[in-house]
């Protein structure tokens, strides 16, 4: 049978794969451009799969190495004023087999944004706002200095703070969220994943799970609001505070614990239901913890 | 609770999901059926194709598959999988068809056992090679490695499918091998 | 072309899905009746205590922010409130308004058509996902519908319970931004070819 005929029997879709690009055998290419870029723009990178490790530099320009893909249609660089955009282009079908591995170094004040499907990728010493999505790919983020966003489907999440105070949100579905030595304000979100957060100064932090365990750490500053949730995930607390705090936990059918001798008291004598209140110190921070049927354990640091 | 990524865990979610799509559609609900639908067109599709050969016929097979699928919603087994009964659809309407056509049913020897051999080649060809050589084997032998060298089906599902005895099911597979390794050889396929 | 140059030693390394050039689904929607504003039948009314089971639910954005009850609660006419904490509370609704009752969490067919309409959007991309990537989004999403499964049942014992409204309607909006979040990053591969 002629390759023709083939062509129309495996349907438009394929045949469109077989013509639209160009039919060539393609091995690995290296990667090797540099692109000039402000001290403090802003850059996108975007790949689907493989890795994508973006480091901080001095430099005054956005350098971009590593291969890409026999898969991959090509890597586009293009600036627009502030904005450098790095991004790995797929054929219109691909079969996510195409995968490039970039290591891109940036003017350490960038803003950056980067988002994968599948790709690993991981951020250090790049000071400015950080805006890392992925559906599957583990995401890693050292030396977090601005407001930040890290989401993930499946992927877990790990960040490192630097010392200032900033606001981050890491939410994830599945993925295990994991972030340390952070001060200021701290969301989490995550399905299934677990949640292991060691914290520094807090002055807002909300976490949230369904079933997911988590193991929360932090020092909680005067006046601070605290909201930890979970459907049937178990949650260990820690807290230190120099104005005290209180707490006031909530549970269907788990049991709420805690290492100060409060005893949980029933919400009612009909239903199931405990409830939780202790207050330590000043109790300037406040702590609220819901949780249906994860169990709960409170202590100090 | 499950950590998303393995079989178990995927085949389990997948199930709920499909459980309660099914349960839905059966009601009458069409947006539940249609998920359904946009999980299993593409296999469903793609066994059209390698039977019929011709994207028309096959786009049509497949619309005619969900539909006889939706009236027979009530004979679906929630224990066995949707994309096998499907394809039992499928099989059913190409079949159809074909009679209707009045193409000429093949006469094959009711074989005796056959080794085990395998589907390999001894040299891997590019996938549109393979899919060449695959359209242009006669309808029996095509259909037989479709089902049991693509979908992975064993002889007797397949001959059940296709309602031929097991024998002509081993016999017509272990000619469609050796029909491809020969094409493929030759370069006859391109 | 690099799909078709993949090299391959047997009838089982082929792909399996071969996705039709075309959507049919409007020609199989036609033949089997389905109007589009219209469902065929009705789900049998379920007990009591699962009528909530059904997702009220506004439009994408504002499901994703935080948005107070009242809104996601659709025609409910009660004003809105925090199911939060009971009256008297710090964190009570002002005035101490109640916690909503099970029973006046109402479908509003608007609300579920747009998420039954996010739910074929991310069919569709689930679907073209890498398996392993799918395996794992869609074990999350069996672990929330178990999650909201638990609490209807555990609200069934005990319909009164502010905790667990809450916590189911957080359920909601947990299920939302899953979905949007799967949606949403995913733009990116629509892009993929431009």
């Amino acid at each position: 049978m002629s390759m023709q005929l083939m062509r129309s029997a495996l349907g438009v879709a394929l045949a469109a794969l077989l013509l639209a690009t160009p039919a060539m055998a393609r091995d690995d290419r290296t990667v090797d451009e540099r692109i000039a870029a402000d001290a403090d723009g802003e850059v996108v990178v975007s790949n689907v799969s493989g890795s994508v490790r973006v480091e901080g530099w001095a430099g005054k320009e956005v350098e971009i190495t590593g291969s890409l893909g026999a898969g991959v249609e090509r890597l586009d660089v293009v600036r627009d004023g502030k904005r450098v955009v790095v991004k790995v282009v797929l054929p219109r079908t691909s079969s996510h087999r195409s995968s490039a591995d970039l290591r891109v170094r940036v003017p350490v004040a960038s803003r950056l944004e980067v988002t994968t499907v599948s790709a690993d990728s991981s951020v250090r010493g790049v000071t400015g706002a950080l805006r890392l999505s992925s559906v599957s790919g583990e995401i890693e983020a050292r030396g977090v200095a601005s407001d930040s966003e890290i989401k993930t489907v499946s992927g877990d999440i790990r960040v490192t703070a630097a010392s200032t105070p900033i606001k981050l949100r890491a939410t994830s579905v599945s993925g295990t969220i994991v972030v340390d030595d952070l001060s200021g304000e701290v969301e989490t979100l995550t399905v299934s994943g677990e949640m292991l957060l060691d914290l520094d100064a807090l002055t807002n932090v909300r976490a949230r799970s369904t079933s997911g365990d988590s193991r929360i750490s932090g020092q909680l500053a005067r006046d601070a609001r605290a909201e930890f949730e979970s459907v049937s995930g178990d949650m260990s607390l820690k807290f230190g505070a120099a104005a005290g705090f209180a707490v006031d936990a909530e549970s269907f059918s788990g049991e709420l614990s805690n290492c100060f001798g409060v005893k949980a008291e029933a919400v009612s004598k009909y239903a199931p239901g405990e409830r939780l209140s202790l207050t330590r110190g000043e109790g300037s921070a406040q702590v609220r913890i819901k949780t249906m049927s994860g169990s709960v354990r409170i202590c100090d640091r | 609770m499950a950590d998303g990524g393995t079989a178990g865990a995927r085949a389990v979610a997948v199930a709920d999901i499909e459980d309660a799509l099914v349960a839905r559609a059966r009601r009458g609900d069409a947006r539940a059926f249609e998920r359904l639908y946009r999980e299993h067109a593409g296999r469903v599709h793609g066994l059209c194709l390698r039977m019929a050969r011709d994207p028309q016929l096959a786009e049509d097979y497949t619309q005619e598959t969900f539909i006889r699928a939706w009236r027979a919603l009530d004979r679906f087994e929630a224990r066995s999988r949707m994309s096998t009964w499907l394809h039992r659809i499928a099989v059913n309407v190409i079949l159809e068809r074909r009679r209707r056509r009045d193409l000429p049913l093949e006469f094959v020897e009711d074989a005796a056992e056959y080794d085990r051999d395998n589907d390999t080649l001894d040299t891997p060809v590019e996938e549109a090679e393979l899919e060449a050589a695959i359209g242009s084997l006669p309808p029996g032998a095509r259909d037989v490695l479709t089902l049991c060298g693509i979908y992975g089906y064993t002889h007797g599902e397949a001959a059940a499918m296709l309602g031929i005895a097991e024998g002509t099911c081993k016999a017509q597979l272990h000619r469609a091998r050796a029909l491809v390794r020969a094409r493929v050889a030759s370069g006859e396929a391109r | 072309m690099n799909e078709h140059e993949r090299k391959v030693a047997s009838p089982g390394e082929l792909p399996q899905e071969i996705p039709p050039a075309r959507d049919l689904w409007p020609g199989i929607a036609a033949a089997i009746g389905a109007a589009d504003d219209v469902r065929a039948v009705t789900a049998p009314l379920e007990p009591a205590r699962r009528r909530f089971a059904v997702h009220p639910l506004l439009g994408l954005a504002a499901a994703i922010s935080c948005v107070a009850v009242g809104m996601w609660l659709g025609r409910v006419s009660a004003p809105p409130v925090t199911v939060a904490a009971a009256p008297g509370e710090p964190g009570a609704a002002p005035g101490g308004a109640a916690p909503v009752p099970a029973a006046s969490l109402a479908l509003d067919a608007r609300f579920d058509r747009a998420r039954e309409e996010l739910l074929r959007d991310v069919a569709e991309r689930l679907a073209a996902l890498p398996p392993e990537s799918r395996a794992k989004v869609e074990a999350s999403l069996a672990d929330l519908q178990r999650a909201r499964t638990d609490i209807e049942a555990a609200l069934g014992r005990d319909p009164g319970n502010a905790l667990l409204q809450a916590m189911l309607v957080n359920s909601y909006q947990d299920e939302m931004r899953v979905l949007a979040a799967v949606r949403d990053t995913w733009g990116y591969q629509e892009d993929v070819g431009a």
